[in-house]
Protein backbone atom coordinates (compact mmCIF):
# COMPACT_ATOMS: atom_id res chain seq x y z
CA UNK A 1 0.00 0.00 0.00
CA UNK A 2 1.25 3.50 -0.74
CA UNK A 3 2.78 5.31 2.22
CA UNK A 4 0.26 8.13 2.23
CA UNK A 5 -2.65 5.69 2.46
CA UNK A 6 -0.94 3.85 5.28
CA UNK A 7 -0.45 7.11 7.15
CA UNK A 8 -4.09 8.02 6.64
CA UNK A 9 -5.17 4.62 7.85
CA UNK A 10 -2.84 4.77 10.87
CA UNK A 11 -4.23 8.20 11.73
CA UNK A 12 -7.67 6.64 11.89
CA UNK A 13 -6.32 4.21 14.48
CA UNK A 14 -5.30 1.24 12.34
CA UNK A 15 -2.41 -0.19 14.35
CA UNK A 16 -1.39 -2.66 11.67
CA UNK A 17 -1.00 0.21 9.22
CA UNK A 18 1.19 2.03 11.74
CA UNK A 19 3.33 -1.06 12.34
CA UNK A 20 3.82 -1.65 8.65
CA UNK A 21 4.77 2.04 8.24
CA UNK A 22 7.47 2.10 10.88
CA UNK A 23 8.83 -1.32 9.91
CA UNK A 24 9.98 0.27 6.68
CA UNK A 25 12.34 2.59 8.53
CA UNK A 26 13.13 0.52 11.59
CA UNK A 27 16.52 -0.80 10.45
CA UNK A 28 17.85 2.52 9.11
CA UNK A 29 16.65 4.36 12.22
CA UNK A 30 18.24 1.78 14.45
CA UNK A 31 21.58 2.27 12.65
CA UNK A 32 21.32 6.05 13.07
CA UNK A 33 20.48 5.72 16.76
CA UNK A 34 23.26 3.17 17.24
CA UNK A 35 25.67 5.62 15.68
CA UNK A 36 24.71 8.25 18.24
CA UNK A 37 24.20 6.10 21.31
CA UNK A 38 27.03 3.64 20.70
CA UNK A 39 25.19 0.72 22.22
CA UNK A 40 22.54 -1.56 20.89
CA UNK A 41 20.26 -1.39 23.92
CA UNK A 42 20.28 2.44 23.96
CA UNK A 43 19.64 2.46 20.21
CA UNK A 44 16.81 0.02 20.73
CA UNK A 45 15.26 2.25 23.40
CA UNK A 46 15.63 5.37 21.27
CA UNK A 47 13.88 3.75 18.33
CA UNK A 48 11.15 2.29 20.51
CA UNK A 49 10.56 5.68 22.19
CA UNK A 50 10.46 7.27 18.75
CA UNK A 51 7.76 4.86 17.63
CA UNK A 52 5.76 5.42 20.79
CA UNK A 53 5.84 9.20 20.39
CA UNK A 54 5.05 8.89 16.68
CA UNK A 55 2.07 6.69 17.47
CA UNK A 56 0.74 9.13 20.04
CA UNK A 57 1.27 12.24 17.93
CA UNK A 58 0.51 10.90 14.46
CA UNK A 59 -2.76 12.82 14.20
CA UNK A 60 -0.78 16.03 14.45
CA UNK A 61 1.09 15.26 11.20
CA UNK A 62 -0.38 17.64 8.65
CA UNK A 63 1.24 16.45 5.42
CA UNK A 64 1.05 12.67 5.05
CA UNK A 65 3.73 12.73 2.37
CA UNK A 66 6.26 13.94 4.92
CA UNK A 67 5.91 11.01 7.28
CA UNK A 68 9.53 9.87 6.94
CA UNK A 69 10.94 13.34 7.64
CA UNK A 70 8.54 13.80 10.55
CA UNK A 71 9.49 10.42 12.04
CA UNK A 72 13.18 11.17 11.59
CA UNK A 73 12.76 14.52 13.36
CA UNK A 74 11.33 12.68 16.38
CA UNK A 75 14.27 10.27 16.22
CA UNK A 76 16.75 13.15 16.09
CA UNK A 77 15.13 14.73 19.16
CA UNK A 78 15.35 11.43 21.01
CA UNK A 79 19.02 11.17 20.03
CA UNK A 80 19.65 14.69 21.37
CA UNK A 81 17.91 13.74 24.62
CA UNK A 82 20.14 10.67 24.86
CA UNK A 83 23.24 12.81 24.28
CA UNK A 84 22.16 15.35 26.89
CA UNK A 85 21.72 12.51 29.37
CA UNK A 86 25.16 11.18 28.58
CA UNK A 87 26.88 14.50 29.12
CA UNK A 88 26.88 13.73 32.80
CA UNK A 89 29.01 10.67 32.11
CA UNK A 90 32.75 10.85 31.61
CA UNK A 91 33.59 8.97 28.45
CA UNK A 92 37.26 8.28 27.79
CA UNK A 93 36.83 6.44 24.51
CA UNK A 94 33.84 4.94 22.80
CA UNK A 95 34.44 1.29 22.12
CA UNK A 96 31.57 0.06 20.01
CA UNK A 97 30.13 -3.30 20.73
CA UNK A 98 31.09 -5.96 18.29
CA UNK A 99 28.18 -6.57 15.99
CA UNK A 100 27.80 -9.72 13.96
CA UNK A 101 31.34 -10.93 13.26
CA UNK A 102 30.26 -13.28 10.49
CA UNK A 103 30.36 -10.52 7.91
CA UNK A 104 33.11 -10.40 5.34
CA UNK A 105 35.55 -7.59 6.02
CA UNK A 106 34.51 -7.57 9.66
CA UNK A 107 37.76 -6.02 10.88
CA UNK A 108 37.57 -3.24 8.32
CA UNK A 109 34.02 -2.45 9.24
CA UNK A 110 34.81 -2.50 12.91
CA UNK A 111 37.62 -0.01 12.29
CA UNK A 112 35.20 2.20 10.42
CA UNK A 113 32.62 1.90 13.17
CA UNK A 114 35.23 2.87 15.74
CA UNK A 115 36.32 5.80 13.60
CA UNK A 116 32.71 7.01 13.36
CA UNK A 117 32.45 6.59 17.11
CA UNK A 118 35.32 9.03 17.55
CA UNK A 119 33.46 11.78 15.68
CA UNK A 120 31.63 14.53 17.50
CA UNK A 121 27.87 13.88 17.94
CA UNK A 122 26.75 16.30 15.22
CA UNK A 123 28.95 14.49 12.70
CA UNK A 124 27.78 11.06 13.82
CA UNK A 125 24.20 12.23 13.42
CA UNK A 126 24.77 13.65 9.96
CA UNK A 127 26.49 10.42 8.86
CA UNK A 128 23.51 8.42 10.09
CA UNK A 129 20.94 10.60 8.38
CA UNK A 130 22.83 10.78 5.12
CA UNK A 131 24.11 7.24 4.67
CA UNK A 132 21.93 5.04 6.85
CA UNK A 133 18.63 6.81 6.24
CA UNK A 134 19.63 7.81 2.70
CA UNK A 135 18.17 11.29 3.12
CA UNK A 136 18.81 14.10 0.67
CA UNK A 137 20.64 17.24 1.75
CA UNK A 138 17.40 19.24 1.58
CA UNK A 139 15.58 16.71 3.72
CA UNK A 140 18.33 16.74 6.35
CA UNK A 141 18.32 20.54 6.29
CA UNK A 142 14.59 20.47 6.90
CA UNK A 143 14.85 17.96 9.77
CA UNK A 144 17.76 19.70 11.50
CA UNK A 145 16.42 23.18 10.68
CA UNK A 146 19.73 24.19 9.17
CA UNK A 147 20.59 25.81 5.83
CA UNK A 148 21.40 23.26 3.09
CA UNK A 149 24.89 24.77 2.75
CA UNK A 150 25.62 24.06 6.42
CA UNK A 151 24.45 20.47 6.00
CA UNK A 152 26.70 20.01 2.97
CA UNK A 153 29.75 21.38 4.69
CA UNK A 154 29.01 19.34 7.80
CA UNK A 155 28.86 16.18 5.67
CA UNK A 156 32.15 17.08 3.99
CA UNK A 157 33.79 17.80 7.31
CA UNK A 158 32.51 14.53 8.77
CA UNK A 159 33.99 12.59 5.84
CA UNK A 160 37.31 14.44 6.12
CA UNK A 161 37.54 13.73 9.84
CA UNK A 162 36.68 10.10 9.24
CA UNK A 163 39.43 9.81 6.67
CA UNK A 164 41.91 11.31 9.08
CA UNK A 165 40.85 8.82 11.78
CA UNK A 166 41.16 5.98 9.28
CA UNK A 167 44.51 7.21 8.01
CA UNK A 168 43.24 7.75 4.44
CA UNK A 169 44.34 11.31 3.84
CA UNK A 170 44.82 11.04 0.05
CA UNK A 171 44.77 14.50 -1.46
CA UNK A 172 43.13 16.13 1.54
CA UNK A 173 46.13 18.32 2.14
CA UNK A 174 45.71 19.93 -1.28
CA UNK A 175 42.33 21.45 -0.57
CA UNK A 176 41.71 22.97 2.79
CA UNK B 1 35.48 24.56 -12.52
CA UNK B 2 38.60 24.43 -10.40
CA UNK B 3 39.67 21.61 -8.10
CA UNK B 4 38.31 23.27 -4.97
CA UNK B 5 34.85 23.79 -6.44
CA UNK B 6 34.79 20.20 -7.74
CA UNK B 7 35.75 18.77 -4.36
CA UNK B 8 33.10 20.76 -2.57
CA UNK B 9 30.49 19.12 -4.79
CA UNK B 10 32.00 15.61 -4.99
CA UNK B 11 29.85 14.18 -2.20
CA UNK B 12 26.62 15.35 -3.85
CA UNK B 13 27.98 14.14 -7.20
CA UNK B 14 28.55 10.66 -5.75
CA UNK B 15 25.07 10.66 -4.19
CA UNK B 16 23.64 11.73 -7.58
CA UNK B 17 22.09 14.91 -6.24
CA UNK B 18 23.52 17.39 -8.70
CA UNK B 19 21.63 18.76 -11.66
CA UNK B 20 22.67 17.62 -15.14
CA UNK B 21 24.83 20.55 -16.26
CA UNK B 22 26.83 20.69 -12.99
CA UNK B 23 27.32 16.90 -12.99
CA UNK B 24 28.59 17.10 -16.57
CA UNK B 25 31.06 19.84 -15.64
CA UNK B 26 32.39 17.60 -12.89
CA UNK B 27 32.55 14.66 -15.35
CA UNK B 28 34.67 16.84 -17.62
CA UNK B 29 36.94 17.94 -14.79
CA UNK B 30 37.49 14.38 -13.55
CA UNK B 31 38.53 13.25 -17.02
CA UNK B 32 41.27 15.87 -16.98
CA UNK B 33 42.40 15.87 -13.34
CA UNK B 34 44.08 12.80 -11.81
CA UNK B 35 44.21 14.26 -8.31
CA UNK B 36 40.46 14.93 -8.23
CA UNK B 37 39.79 11.49 -9.74
CA UNK B 38 41.77 9.88 -6.91
CA UNK B 39 39.83 11.99 -4.43
CA UNK B 40 36.55 10.98 -6.07
CA UNK B 41 37.43 7.26 -5.95
CA UNK B 42 38.54 7.50 -2.34
CA UNK B 43 35.37 9.31 -1.26
CA UNK B 44 33.13 6.95 -3.22
CA UNK B 45 34.82 3.97 -1.57
CA UNK B 46 34.43 5.48 1.91
CA UNK B 47 30.75 6.29 1.38
CA UNK B 48 30.18 2.74 0.11
CA UNK B 49 31.86 1.38 3.23
CA UNK B 50 29.72 3.55 5.52
CA UNK B 51 26.55 2.46 3.75
CA UNK B 52 27.74 -1.14 4.09
CA UNK B 53 27.66 -0.80 7.87
CA UNK B 54 23.89 -1.04 7.70
CA UNK B 55 24.32 -4.76 7.04
CA UNK B 56 26.41 -5.09 10.14
CA UNK B 57 24.38 -3.14 12.69
CA UNK B 58 21.47 -5.48 12.71
CA UNK B 59 18.36 -5.69 14.73
CA UNK B 60 18.77 -9.39 15.26
CA UNK B 61 17.43 -9.89 18.74
CA UNK B 62 14.04 -8.25 18.46
CA UNK B 63 12.53 -5.44 16.52
CA UNK B 64 11.69 -2.14 18.22
CA UNK B 65 8.36 -2.07 16.46
CA UNK B 66 7.65 -5.56 17.69
CA UNK B 67 8.67 -4.60 21.21
CA UNK B 68 6.65 -1.40 20.96
CA UNK B 69 3.73 -3.47 19.79
CA UNK B 70 4.02 -5.84 22.68
CA UNK B 71 4.39 -3.03 25.16
CA UNK B 72 1.42 -1.25 23.70
CA UNK B 73 -0.80 -4.26 24.13
CA UNK B 74 -0.85 -4.43 27.90
CA UNK B 75 -2.13 -7.95 28.01
CA UNK B 76 1.16 -9.17 26.61
CA UNK B 77 3.29 -6.88 28.69
CA UNK B 78 4.79 -9.72 30.65
CA UNK B 79 6.01 -11.56 27.61
CA UNK B 80 7.53 -8.29 26.32
CA UNK B 81 9.42 -7.95 29.57
CA UNK B 82 10.54 -11.54 29.32
CA UNK B 83 11.75 -10.93 25.81
CA UNK B 84 13.61 -7.77 26.89
CA UNK B 85 15.14 -9.76 29.72
CA UNK B 86 16.25 -12.51 27.33
CA UNK B 87 17.66 -9.91 24.95
CA UNK B 88 19.41 -8.15 27.82
CA UNK B 89 20.87 -11.39 29.14
CA UNK B 90 22.02 -12.45 25.68
CA UNK B 91 23.68 -9.08 25.15
CA UNK B 92 25.28 -9.14 28.59
CA UNK B 93 26.67 -12.62 27.92
CA UNK B 94 27.91 -11.61 24.48
CA UNK B 95 29.61 -8.48 25.88
CA UNK B 96 31.18 -10.50 28.67
CA UNK B 97 32.51 -13.11 26.26
CA UNK B 98 33.74 -10.54 23.77
CA UNK B 99 35.49 -8.35 26.33
CA UNK B 100 38.65 -10.43 26.03
CA UNK B 101 38.52 -9.96 22.28
CA UNK B 102 37.92 -6.25 22.66
CA UNK B 103 40.83 -5.88 25.08
CA UNK B 104 43.65 -8.19 23.91
CA UNK B 105 45.87 -6.76 26.66
CA UNK B 106 43.46 -8.15 29.21
CA UNK B 107 43.59 -11.52 27.51
CA UNK B 108 47.38 -11.57 27.77
CA UNK B 109 47.13 -11.12 31.53
CA UNK B 110 45.17 -14.32 31.81
CA UNK B 111 47.86 -16.89 30.96
CA UNK B 112 45.92 -19.75 32.44
CA UNK B 113 43.34 -19.37 29.74
CA UNK B 114 44.16 -20.99 26.37
CA UNK B 115 42.13 -18.21 24.78
CA UNK B 116 45.11 -15.86 25.43
CA UNK B 117 47.35 -17.92 23.15
CA UNK B 118 44.61 -18.32 20.59
CA UNK B 119 44.19 -14.58 20.46
CA UNK B 120 47.89 -14.06 19.89
CA UNK B 121 47.96 -16.49 16.99
CA UNK B 122 44.76 -14.97 15.64
CA UNK B 123 46.33 -11.52 15.86
CA UNK B 124 49.32 -12.74 13.83
CA UNK B 125 47.00 -14.26 11.27
CA UNK B 126 44.98 -11.06 11.16
CA UNK B 127 48.12 -9.03 10.52
CA UNK B 128 49.01 -11.35 7.66
CA UNK B 129 45.52 -11.04 6.22
CA UNK B 130 45.67 -7.25 6.65
CA UNK B 131 48.91 -7.13 4.66
CA UNK B 132 47.33 -9.21 1.90
CA UNK B 133 44.22 -7.06 1.92
CA UNK B 134 46.37 -3.95 1.59
CA UNK B 135 48.10 -5.47 -1.40
CA UNK B 136 44.81 -6.38 -3.06
CA UNK B 137 43.44 -2.89 -2.30
CA UNK B 138 46.49 -1.34 -3.99
CA UNK B 139 45.97 -3.57 -7.02
CA UNK B 140 42.31 -2.57 -7.12
CA UNK B 141 43.24 1.08 -6.96
CA UNK B 142 45.61 0.58 -9.87
CA UNK B 143 42.86 -1.06 -11.91
CA UNK B 144 40.38 1.67 -11.04
CA UNK B 145 42.89 4.32 -12.12
CA UNK B 146 43.40 2.49 -15.39
CA UNK B 147 39.63 2.38 -15.93
CA UNK B 148 39.40 6.11 -15.26
CA UNK B 149 42.31 6.74 -17.61
CA UNK B 150 40.58 4.74 -20.36
CA UNK B 151 37.38 6.68 -19.75
CA UNK B 152 39.47 9.77 -20.26
CA UNK B 153 40.23 8.68 -23.78
CA UNK B 154 36.78 9.69 -24.81
CA UNK B 155 37.12 12.05 -27.70
CA UNK B 156 34.77 14.82 -28.62
CA UNK B 157 33.33 15.44 -32.05
CA UNK B 158 31.85 18.93 -32.24
CA UNK B 159 31.15 19.04 -28.53
CA UNK B 160 29.45 15.65 -28.21
CA UNK B 161 31.56 13.09 -26.40
CA UNK B 162 32.02 9.83 -28.26
CA UNK B 163 34.12 6.82 -27.55
CA UNK B 164 36.32 5.84 -30.45
CA UNK B 165 36.07 2.09 -31.06
CA UNK B 166 37.82 -0.11 -33.55
CA UNK B 167 41.37 0.93 -34.13
CA UNK B 168 41.78 -2.21 -36.25
CA UNK B 169 41.34 -2.52 -39.97
CA UNK B 170 38.99 0.38 -40.63
CA UNK B 171 41.15 3.29 -41.76
CA UNK B 172 41.19 6.09 -39.19
CA UNK B 173 39.92 8.72 -41.61
CA UNK B 174 36.94 6.58 -42.63
CA UNK B 175 36.26 5.69 -39.01
CA UNK B 176 36.16 9.35 -37.98
CA UNK B 177 34.13 10.39 -41.00
CA UNK B 178 31.50 7.69 -40.35
CA UNK B 179 31.28 8.59 -36.68
CA UNK B 180 31.03 12.30 -37.47
CA UNK B 181 28.11 11.70 -39.85
CA UNK B 182 26.25 9.61 -37.30
CA UNK B 183 26.87 11.98 -34.41
CA UNK B 184 25.85 15.01 -36.49
CA UNK B 185 22.68 13.16 -37.42
CA UNK B 186 21.89 12.33 -33.76
CA UNK B 187 22.46 15.96 -32.76
CA UNK B 188 20.19 17.13 -35.59
CA UNK B 189 17.50 14.65 -34.42
CA UNK B 190 17.56 16.20 -30.95
CA UNK B 191 17.70 19.75 -32.35
CA UNK B 192 14.73 19.09 -34.65
CA UNK B 193 16.89 20.03 -37.63
CA UNK B 194 15.29 18.07 -40.49
CA UNK B 195 17.38 19.91 -43.08
CA UNK B 196 20.68 18.66 -41.63
CA UNK B 197 19.25 15.18 -41.18
CA UNK B 198 18.32 15.10 -44.85
CA UNK B 199 21.73 16.40 -45.92
CA UNK B 200 23.38 13.49 -44.06
CA UNK B 201 20.99 10.89 -45.51
CA UNK B 202 20.72 9.04 -48.79
CA UNK B 203 17.77 10.16 -50.96
CA UNK B 204 15.85 7.04 -49.86
CA UNK B 205 16.09 7.89 -46.15
CA UNK B 206 15.57 11.63 -46.82
CA UNK B 207 12.27 10.75 -48.50
CA UNK B 208 11.20 8.68 -45.47
CA UNK B 209 12.12 11.50 -43.09
CA UNK B 210 10.18 14.07 -45.11
CA UNK B 211 7.18 11.76 -45.18
CA UNK B 212 7.13 10.92 -41.44
CA UNK B 213 9.47 13.33 -39.60
CA UNK B 214 7.93 12.45 -36.24
CA UNK B 215 9.42 8.94 -36.48
CA UNK B 216 12.92 10.37 -36.64
CA UNK B 217 12.92 13.51 -34.50
CA UNK B 218 13.91 13.36 -30.83
CA UNK B 219 13.23 16.95 -29.74
CA UNK B 220 11.04 15.91 -26.83
CA UNK B 221 13.91 13.85 -25.34
CA UNK B 222 15.87 16.99 -24.39
CA UNK B 223 19.58 17.09 -25.17
CA UNK B 224 22.07 14.33 -25.80
CA UNK B 225 24.13 13.95 -22.66
CA UNK B 226 26.24 11.02 -23.77
CA UNK B 227 26.52 8.98 -26.95
CA UNK B 228 28.79 5.98 -27.29
CA UNK B 229 29.49 4.13 -30.50
CA UNK B 230 29.57 0.55 -29.29
CA UNK B 231 30.28 -1.31 -32.52
CA UNK B 232 30.97 -0.81 -36.17
CA UNK B 233 30.32 -3.58 -38.66
CA UNK B 234 31.51 -3.36 -42.24
CA UNK B 235 29.98 -4.87 -45.34
CA UNK B 236 31.99 -4.09 -48.44
CA UNK B 237 31.85 -0.29 -48.48
CA UNK B 238 28.75 -0.05 -46.24
CA UNK B 239 28.85 0.29 -42.46
CA UNK B 240 26.47 -0.67 -39.70
CA UNK B 241 27.00 1.48 -36.60
CA UNK B 242 25.47 0.89 -33.18
CA UNK B 243 25.18 3.76 -30.72
CA UNK B 244 24.04 3.90 -27.12
CA UNK B 245 22.53 7.22 -26.09
CA UNK B 246 21.53 9.00 -22.87
CA UNK B 247 19.65 12.28 -22.89
CA UNK B 248 18.47 14.94 -20.47
CA UNK B 249 14.75 14.18 -20.43
CA UNK B 250 13.66 10.69 -21.40
CA UNK B 251 16.68 8.44 -21.04
CA UNK B 252 18.35 10.02 -18.02
CA UNK B 253 19.26 6.95 -16.01
CA UNK B 254 19.00 4.42 -18.81
CA UNK B 255 20.20 4.36 -22.38
CA UNK B 256 18.79 3.23 -25.68
CA UNK B 257 20.41 1.87 -28.80
CA UNK B 258 20.13 3.29 -32.29
CA UNK B 259 21.42 1.41 -35.31
CA UNK B 260 22.56 3.16 -38.46
CA UNK B 261 23.28 1.73 -41.91
CA UNK B 262 25.73 3.94 -43.81
CA UNK B 263 26.37 3.80 -47.54
CA UNK B 264 29.39 5.21 -49.21
CA UNK B 265 28.34 7.60 -51.96
CA UNK B 266 31.25 9.01 -53.93
CA UNK B 267 33.84 9.65 -51.24
CA UNK B 268 31.59 10.27 -48.28
CA UNK B 269 29.20 8.32 -46.07
CA UNK B 270 25.42 8.88 -46.02
CA UNK B 271 22.90 7.32 -43.67
CA UNK B 272 20.67 4.94 -45.60
CA UNK B 273 18.57 3.61 -42.75
CA UNK B 274 18.32 4.02 -39.02
CA UNK B 275 16.18 3.00 -36.09
CA UNK B 276 16.12 1.01 -32.91
CA UNK B 277 15.90 -2.30 -34.80
CA UNK B 278 17.43 -1.93 -38.23
CA UNK B 279 17.25 -5.19 -40.16
CA UNK B 280 20.56 -6.54 -41.29
CA UNK B 281 20.79 -7.29 -45.01
CA UNK B 282 20.33 -11.05 -45.50
CA UNK B 283 23.60 -11.48 -47.37
CA UNK B 284 25.62 -9.49 -44.84
CA UNK B 285 29.03 -10.91 -44.27
CA UNK B 286 30.09 -9.48 -40.94
CA UNK B 287 33.50 -8.07 -40.40
CA UNK B 288 33.69 -6.52 -36.92
CA UNK B 289 36.07 -3.87 -35.67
Amino acid sequence: MAERKLVESAKRGNKKAFASLVERYEQAMYCTAYNIAGSSWDAFDIVQDTFLEAFLKLRGLRDNAKFKAWLTRILVNKCYQELRGKRRMVVTERIPEQPDSQFAGFEDRLDLLKAIGRLEPEYRLIIGLRYFQDLKVEEIADILELPAGTVKSRINRALKKLRVHLGITGHLEVIK
Amino acid sequence: MNCEQVRESLESYICKELDGPLARRIDDHLRRCDACTDEYLEMRRLIGRIKGLKEMILLDAASPVEAFWLAHRKKKLRSARLKTLVVGLTMALSIASSSLLAFPALAKRVPALPIGENIESLEKENKKIDAEKKKVAEENQKIEREVERLKGEITKVKGTPIRIEGDGNLPETENREAQRVVMDFVRAQYAGDVETMNSLSTPALAAKISERPGDYLREEFGEVTFATITNIIKKESDLLIFIKINDSKKYIDTEYQEDFVLKKIDASYRIDDMGTEVELPADLKIEEF
